[in-house]
């Protein structure tokens, strides 16, 4: 390991040691209860909501897999300027109406919304299972991507295992701390320098190529098919501007970031502030496509943005902006740590398991359960191989699966539980047999479109059982109208 | 169930919103797969091409914010 690795070791783990130290702050405010742990009583500031909700949202997906598919397969990641403007709307429709059932009921997971607007405990506990079960991958990809940044910075003298079983540690010495008020703390931290890293990595490589003008005109010489769209890549064009942002959205962990909002006028502002963040993926989609002129055999895609900064960057500004990538996974990671472990503790095992433990006993649930499930997103790091967006996408299929009977739940009365859960099953089997099974895959679906087709299965069944099964009680209902009449009247 | 009605100027930024969506992902995949040039602000056309729309997308965005979409009463 030479000097330079050190130091630009030392750099990325002061980076790490920030949020700790910010871990250890948020801890000593917090109080015993789990409405504190995981929703932070429900009074979190519109500044820390919308970096916590950006900095969740940005990725090792987006950081790290959008350099490799600028790389490796040109503008199709270039939907999701689109797909981000979607998810701040999304925010706005359903964010604000999840946030104000969330509030007049105490909800705290997902499940406490599905068990109450459907009246079903099983309906809950479907939506609790496919939360844990897809958020899994999710968080494999932020833990992969980590280390792989971290195994770079090293010049491989730290291997891939120790590296991401760091990246695991460092995660939970600060969510075990201080619950929801470390991790928005934190990503207060993380966002900015994520936003400013992306952006100005993308300018300085470009410029080492005389600009990115000049740079497109090279790239017009050397590999002209990355300047457009390939053939037969629009299905995974709108397939990703769907299911990216609707999965991300349907994940745990944007659920606590809708119940735990102090005030609703910030899910106005919120589409506006999300779309214009997108602008930073000009970084990304600068960096992609100058490494196909730098260094056109990188075999592993995912890991263009540090191979091409160590090489071509002083190694200073690259472990500095290696770092803000580390914050991208590592803002994400907590996150989905954290609200896992939620929808474990309170739906799981406060629910089935022991129903009389303490507050403060249960928050200590909490924490354990986080040891636990990233230990096995650690080991699905090492044996689950294939590209971050790639296994993201799946992960994010999956979730995407419970907008169908969340719509269904304010927008259309014929929703019924039965439909929901048809179309819930339908969705995650169809999506299970597209993944182990590509083949199965129909039609022109079968251009990346598989995780988009299990959704549109699932959004027919669902209209087609509910239409034809028991409306939900109407007495149900009329609660739910009451609730309907204060939203209206105070014009959120 | 909500009862609420939109008004006009809610129902004409939706309609705004629902057009910059279209535009970003439809024409982009079916009618200029294959275009590279004109180049637009430097970049290949498909890339120039969403950043307008983007662009586009942001205003209405703030516009919507500031009318708290289409429901500030002065």
């Amino acid at each position: 390991m030479t000097g330079q690795n050190i130091g630009a070791l030392v750099i990325i783990g002061l980076f790490m040691l920030i949020p700790l130290a910010m871990g250890a702050i948020a801890g000593k405010k917090s109080l015993p209860t789990t409405e504190d742990f995981f929703v932070q009583g429900r009074g979190m500031g519109s500044i820390a909501v919308f970096f916590t909700v950006a900095a969740t949202w940005w990725s090792a997906f987006a950081f790290m897999g959008s350099n490799a598919l600028f790389y490796a397969r040109g503008p199709l990641y270039w939907t999701a300027i689109a797909w981000n403007i979607l998810f701040g709307v999304l925010y706005f429709v359903v964010g604000k109406r999840v946030w104000f059932f969330g509030k007049t009921n105490n909800y705290i997971t997902p499940k406490d919304f599905f068990k109450h607007q459907y009246g079903s405990e099983a309906l809950g506990n479907i939506v609790a299972i496919i939360m844990l079960l897809f958020t899994l991958p999710y968080l494999q990809i932020q833990l992969t991507g980590g280390a792989y940044l971290i195994e770079v910075a090293s010049g491989g003298l730290i291997n891939f295992k120790l590296a991401a079983l760091m990246f695991y540690v460092v995660i939970i010495i600060y969510v075990w701390s201080g619950g929801l008020r470390a991790v928005a703390w934190t990503d207060i931290f993380y966002g900015v320098l994520l936003f400013f890293g992306m952006i100005y990595g993308g300018i300085y490589i470009a410029n080492l190529l005389g600009g990115p003008v000049e740079m497109f005109e090279q790239l017009r010489v050397i590999k002209p098919e990355n300047l457009a769209l390939q053939p037969n890549a629009w299905m995974a064009w709108l397939a990703m501007f769907i299911i990216t942002p609707v999965g991300a959205f349907m994940g745990p962990q944007l659920w606590t970031r809708m119940y735990a909002v102090k005030s609703p006028k910030l899910f106005n502002l919120m589409p506006f502030l999300l779309g214009f963040a997108a602008i930073a993926y000009i970084g990304s989609m600068l960096v992609g496509n100058s490494a196909v002129i730098l260094e056109p055999t990188i075999e592993q895609a995912d890991k263009v943005l540090p191979v091409i900064l160590y090489k071509y960057a002083p190694f200073v500004l690259a472990s500095l902006i290696i770092a803000c990538g580390a914050a991208a996974a590592m803002s994400t990671a907590n996150s989905q740590i954290h609200a896992m472990s939620a929808v474990y503790t309170v739906d799981i095992h406060k629910a089935y398991i022991n129903k009389n433990l303490s507050e403060r006993k249960l928050v200590w649930v909490g924490r354990w359960t986080i040891l636990i499930l990233s230990a096995i997103a650690y080991v699905m790091a090492l044996y689950v191989p294939g590209l971050l967006v790639t296994i993201g996408l799946v992960a994010l299929a999956g979730t995407a699966q419970v907008m169908i009977p969340t719509l269904g739940a304010f927008f259309w009365r014929r929703s019924t539980v039965a439909g929901a859960t048809a179309g819930l099953l339908v969705g995650i089997g169809l999506l299970v047999l597209f993944t182990f099974v590509p083949t199965t895959v129909p039609g022109v679906f079968a251009f990346g479109g598989g995780g988009l087709l299990s959704l549109i299965c699932n959004l027919i069944v669902f209209v087609v059982v509910s239409s034809f099964t028991k409306p939900r009680p109407k007495a149900l209902m009329d609660e739910l109208d009451r609730q309907y009449e204060d939203f209206d009247s105070k014009r959120y | 169930m909500s009862k609420h009605k939109m008004t006009t100027k809610t129902k004409i930024i939706w309609i705004l919103l629902l057009i910059g969506f279209a535009a970003m992902e439809f024409p982009g995949v079916f009618f200029f797969q294959d275009m590279v040039d004109p180049f637009i602000f430097g970049f290949p056309f498909i890339y120039g091409y969403i950043l307008c729309w983007w662009a586009y997308m942001a205003v209405i965005l703030l516009y919507a914010y500031r009318t708290d979409w289409g429901h500030a009463v002065k």
